[in-house]
């Protein structure tokens, strides 16, 4: 993860704007704010929205996925949430790859239309569901991978008990039912509100103006 | 008129005095057990996972101040803790990215 974390602080030098310099903080408090939202779910666990592809949105991917590990950081030392040792892998799933797909998924899909048509909300909504459930399926895949390739002679698992039979439908379901369309919804009442009160800050972004 | 930035941060701290809803699920997020909870499911605590609790002592475990659970307002505290600490943090780190570029 560290050779990542390097790129993004080189690239991000060259495309901070100075107007962005408040967004990095912004993000980075609402990527951590948001996560505290523990919605229970059935058979006793919860879930939580992550809001990265929304932060990736607005202040690029690249600053995203800083943003995002900042508060997977604090997360682990301050509140012993997320875990020390796991600060690499949930980087890599919800500051990473879910930020980056998301992000590129809503500009593929938003690329031949103006930024201030409906259709970019749309987007955003799209994204935010398909990139929270690709972070949930990696989650599931490397919690599973556990006890295959550590485990002790007589069968016992070394570090994670359940495997990718039990932990991929697990992670999955409620991504795709339920917390997805929680996650895609408030992306787009987001988008909705700053492609109204601010198009040009989506617009620096996507190498695209909207119309005046 | 404001800037953009100055009605998202109204925006999230809506969003930080609600955070005590947060504390309605009761249990952990799938896969985010405590060892205690292992045991519980599992009867017992994979031998590597043994332990790694102790490697780190968060100064406010699960978001609580003090004794085993957060309260509604020391959840809230915590929220507040939490947006004071990334904030400093990102700023720190574009100083530092900044003063770079020069």
């Amino acid at each position: 993860m560290s050779p990542l974390w390097l790129i993004a602080g080189r690239l991000l030098k060259s495309v901070l704007a100075s107007r962005h310099v408040p967004f990095l903080a912004l993000g980075a408090a609402f990527s951590f704010v948001i996560q505290m939202f523990n919605i229970p779910l059935p058979g006793g666990t919860s879930g939580h929205l992550v809001g990265s592809t929304l932060i990736a949105i607005v202040i690029g991917p690249w600053a995203a996925f800083i943003a995002v590990s900042i508060t997977i950081v604090i997360q682990a030392i301050l509140f012993g949430d997320g875990g020390i040792t796991a600060i690499a892998a949930n980087s890599f799933n919800i500051a990473f790859a879910m930020p980056f797909s998301g992000y590129y998924l809503f500009r593929l899909l938003s690329m031949r239309t103006p930024l201030d048509s409906t259709w970019t909300i749309f987007s955003a909504v799209i994204a935010a569901y398909i990139s929270l459930n690709i972070a949930a399926l990696l989650v599931g895949l490397e919690l599973g991978i556990q006890p295959l390739i550590a485990h002790a002679p007589d069968g016992r698992p070394l570090y994670f008990p359940f495997s990718l039979q039990v932990s991929v439908p697990a992670m999955l379901l409620w991504h795709l039912l339920f917390l997805g369309f929680i996650e895609a919804i408030l992306t787009g009442l987001v988008i909705a509100y700053l492609r109204k009160a601010d198009p040009s800050l989506l617009g620096i972004l996507h190498g695209k103006q909207a119309k005046a | 008129m404001k800037n953009t930035s100055y009605y998202l941060w109204i925006g999230l701290g809506v969003l930080t005095a609600l955070t005590p809803l947060g504390l309605l699920a009761q249990g952990a997020a799938w896969g985010e057990w405590a060892g205690k909870e292992l045991k519980e499911m599992l009867g017992f605590i994979p031998e590597k996972l043994r332990g790694m609790e102790k490697i780190w002592k968060a100064p406010f475990p699960d978001y609580s101040l003090s004794g085993p659970e957060s309260t509604p307002l020391e959840y809230l505290v915590s929220a507040l803790i939490g947006i004071t600490a990334v904030s400093a943090v990102s700023f720190i780190i574009i100083k530092a990215l900044g003063k770079d570029r020069k």
